[in-house]
């Protein structure tokens, strides 16, 4: 499944007339156009963009955050298609960081003192720090839905 | 403190936490490396439980005039 959808900057046919056929790059690269043209194969999920005689190819798959940065920096458009698996798995995360926040909250009354270890510690505190490191489990959970799901 | 300039802070406070989390929200979405953006939303929930448990904290009422 085609995690990212790139957008085409020129409509126009790839030089080779197969939008799917990436395996050789240097025979496509688009030596006409100053603006990028990206093609991409589902089946291996790579993609190749070319612009003026430069050619890049990359796997979508494994774009991380840093990658489609950078294809933006290069003006090449690149929008993140979810799923509704990935939607589920992040709400499943940001819902479960949220209940366990407001659980710990509802649990520790004011005033009171939690010893963690010999470590008093006022409720109120624990409460802040366990709700940081909900969200912080919260973030890192949503990441792995997106890598995961999409 | 009178009751005005306790609304006006417990408004404040409502302010800063509603504000604080979404924009460090937004702030985790354009950070990269899953450490940093997890601290950042590790400060969002610090920051909206502070706020949220200071406005839920019980006040004792005032007596006499």
């Amino acid at each position: 499944m085609l995690k990212y959808g790139v957008a085409l900057l020129l409509a126009v046919s790839p030089p080779s007339g197969d939008t799917s056929r990436v395996s050789d790059s240097s025979a496509e690269v688009n030596e006409e156009h100053d603006e990028w043209i990206v093609y991409f194969d589902e089946e291996t999920q790579q993609a190749v963009a070319t612009r003026a005689g430069e050619s890049i190819t990359f796997d979508l798959s494994e774009l991380d955050d840093a990658g489609l940065e950078a294809l933006a920096e290069l003006g090449i458009p690149v929008s993140e298609a979810r799923s509704w698996e990935g939607e589920l798995c992040r709400a499943a995360c940001w819902g479960a960081a949220a209940a366990g926040c407001a659980w710990v909250g509802t649990a520790c009354a004011a005033g009171t003192v939690v010893t963690i270890g010999g470590f008093a510690l006022p409720c109120v505190w624990a409460t802040v720090a366990a709700c940081g490191a909900s969200g912080a489990g919260a973030s890192v959970c949503s990441d792995w839905c997106t890598s995961t799901y999409g | 403190m009178s009751n005005a300039s306790s609304n006006i802070g417990r408004l404040l406070v409502a302010i800063v936490g509603i504000c604080g989390f979404g924009l460090l929200m937004a702030l985790r979405d354009s950070v990269s490396g899953t450490l940093q953006r997890s601290a950042v939303a590790a400060l969002a929930f610090a920051l909206g439980a502070a706020c949220l448990m200071w406005l839920l904290k019980p006040r004792s009422a005032k007596s006499g005039p």
